[in-house]
């Protein structure tokens, strides 16, 4: 469970990286260049609403005798449960959230024709884990208690691409005192005082963006050149009462995979799995842009995923490391 | 990626505003002057005569997009007890003023703002740290005949670090270029839901005001009426979306309306924050249209306008009125 890739990319594993595993003195950086920009938004976005309970995240994993991985999370200050599927430690990931009952003892939630998780949470009964997080100090602001979570938990992917039904699983219950995401936001208000002030705004990199956004549906494509490559591939969508996330990130890929011609008129990328194939952009004198290939991603459920195509707006440039949180 | 709120990229604009802030505390170490920073409640006493001399057509105009967010002559049905607090669904009857299209998702332009009808709907300038800033809002029922619903961005920043905006705040009910048909009703009592204001989440993003009357001494539903409210209805509704949208192509000089345009879904960043999943339907408004107000059932406000995402301006969300909002109405109503 712990640094496996959908801990990295699920949300709620997000937000407790912004609030508990980032150091302040570190947020120059970017928080953790694997979250996805949509969750990662929401990350940075929930650790800035602190509120006077402890937020709590039950959580537990499974693996499938075919290679597929689940994480189920809850997140208790938003009533949401998140069941994320990645394959073989895979570099990308399917999230479906859905809202429900969270709590320190109860996660459930109904995924509709995906399924549903409906489990009790049973603490381990020799040992409760109390930690002292290195910013989180204090007894008991930060506790995480192993222990199996009992009930039913069934999911089937489209078509059917992945499947699990269990009736127990080990995991934990993390909670985290308000406390601490309060010392959190502080420091990070200081530290962006201070870098408003130096000017420094660090070195700049090429980036290529492609995106499209309709009604409740949208997909993205970045591509960072640097020293290595870095690319993301997303896509989000709701469908009825079910929210659906598809991510994929590769970083320190050849540098070679990402060109950007000086004048920005011109960029090709070439990233290697899970994407393939290649995107080209275009810029002509009169404006028009083009984003033009056979670039696609593979997530869980949804191969060949297209990241091409007259609907995406395409843009290149150089900006800053510091501001590429996406 | 931002989502910018349905006034000049709110989500940058509120970030710019709450850096000046944090940058001018730090500094000077007290508010700026002017600002006010009151969040929830009364607010200091501004006369319609008062607001009608500061908000000029000139200064009416110069405001920007805030963001970084009958029935009967009296018939009006009140809640019944408990009904707010439980969250049940149910739905207050709009108010005629005492004074005596097709389905289409592209916005269009109210030919007269000041008609039954429309009249209700209005904008809302305030001016925070020196700048003039606006948003839309409607005139909703109560026993007060004074409720303005907007959306919480207009009335305060969101969050446990946030502040209020309710300086020099009035209400401008059928404004159309520069002119006050029923005159300026200033605000004195300004709030949003506890969501808004404990966590920011945007699915809660609904404030209401209590507002005094105008210059000509009319409280503001016997003026021009008010819609009815609704809570606790089921999501998929055929909405019309009025509000007053000043980012291009639009100039925030006249009302515009998205007729009958209907449920589109949740938005799916929507599942990552407290509060009931907000709506999205087809409406392509823009900055200056935060907190306008959509109704269903002919006149029943059951959603205000909270943010848009700029690489898909066709599309307008706003926040599920809920329990939150029906007990912000009756806190709103109970205002004397």
């Amino acid at each position: 469970m712990r640094g496996s890739t959908i801990s990295r990319l699920l949300p709620a594993v997000a937000t407790a990286l912004m609030a508990l595993a980032i150091p302040a003195a570190a947020a120059a950086s970017p928080p953790s260049s694997l979250l996805p920009p949509q969750l990662r938004q929401s990350a940075a976005r929930s650790e800035e609403r602190p509120t006077s309970r402890p937020a709590v995240q039950p959580e537990f994993s499974l693996k499938t005798r075919d290679g597929y991985e689940f994480e189920v999370v809850g997140l208790g200050s938003v009533g949401t449960a998140f069941v994320g599927v990645t394959r073989n430690g895979g570099k990308s990931i399917t999230g479906y959230a859905a809202r429900g009952t969270v709590s320190g003892e109860r996660l459930q939630a109904d995924f509709g024709k995906f399924g549903k998780v409906a489990m009790r949470f049973r603490p381990s009964a020799n040992w409760t884990g109390v930690k002292s997080h290195r910013i989180c100090r204090g007894r008991g602001r930060y506790v995480s208690r192993t222990g199996t979570f009992v009930g039913e938990f069934r999911f089937r992917g489209e078509d059917g691409y992945v499947s699990v039904a269990v009736k127990r699983a080990k995991g934990r219950v993390i909670s985290v005192a308000a406390k601490c995401r309060r010392e959190q936001r502080n420091g990070r208000d200081r530290l962006s005082f201070e870098l408003s002030q130096s000017g420094t705004w660090g070195l700049e990199v090429p980036f290529v963006e492609a995106r499209w956004r309709t009604g409740v549906s949208a997909t993205e494509f970045i591509a960072i050149g640097a020293d290595h490559a870095a690319f993301y591939g997303g896509t989000e969508e709701a469908w009825g009462d079910l929210a659906v996330f598809h991510s994929a990130f590769l970083e320190k890929a050849p540098a070679k995979d990402v060109r950007v011609g000086n004048a920005l008129t011109f960029a090709r990328v070439s990233p290697p799995p899970p994407f393939s194939g290649t995107a080209t952009f275009r810029a002509a004198p009169d404006g028009t842009r083009t984003w033009t290939g056979s670039l696609t991603v593979n997530f869980p459920g949804a191969e060949h995923y297209p990241l091409v195509g007259p609907q995406f707006k395409a843009a290149i440039g150089f900006k800053p490391e510091l501001f590429l949180f996406f | 990626m931002i989502r910018p709120g349905r006034g000049a990229q709110r989500a940058l604009a509120v970030s710019s505003i709450s850096l000046a802030v944090a940058l001018t505390s730090i500094a000077v170490g007290v508010p700026a002057a002017g600002a006010s920073t009151a969040r929830g409640g009364r607010v200091a006493a501004f006369s319609a005569q008062q607001a009608g001399r500061f908000w000029t057509p000139a200064r009416m105009r110069r405001a920007r997009p805030v963001d970084v967010q009958p029935v009967g002559a009296t018939g009006l049905a009140p809640s019944p007890p408990g009904s707010a607090a439980a969250g049940i669904p149910h739905r207050v009857p709009p108010l005629a003023p005492r004074l005596g299209a097709s389905a289409s998702s592209a916005a269009e332009t109210v030919a007269d703002p000041a008609a039954g009808g429309f009249r209700q709907n209005g904008v809302i300038f305030f001016e925070f740290l020196g700048f003039l800033d606006r948003c839309s809002g409607t005139s909703v029922s109560a026993s007060n005949f004074s409720v303005v619903f907007t959306a919480g961005h207009c009335i305060d920043a969101g969050g446990p670090h946030g502040f209020g905006y309710t300086g020099r705040w009035v209400f401008v009910p059928g404004y159309r270029y520069g002119q006050r048909p029923f005159g300026v009703f200033p605000a004195k009592w300004l709030d949003t839901t506890r969501g808004w204001i404990t966590t920011g989440s945007e699915n809660v993003d609904v404030g209401a005001a209590v507002v005094g009357r105008n210059e000509k001494g009319q409280r503001l539903a016997d003026a021009v009426g008010a819609a009815g409210i609704a809570w606790g209805q089921k999501p998929n509704q055929v909405f019309d979306v009025h509000g007053y949208p000043a980012g291009r192509p639009y100039n925030g000089e006249t009302q515009k309306l998205c007729f009958q345009t209907p449920f589109l879904g949740h938005d799916s960043n929507s599942f990552l924050f407290s509060g009931p999943l907000n709506l999205a339907v087809d409406c392509d408004v823009t900055g200056g249209s935060s907190g306008g107000g959509w109704t269903i059932a002919g006149n029943l406000l059951n959603s205000v306008t909270n943010y848009g995402y700029p690489t898909d301006p066709a599309t307008d969300y706003g926040a599920y009125f809920g329990k939150e909002v029906a007990r912000l109405y009756e806190r709103a109503a109970s205002v004397r």
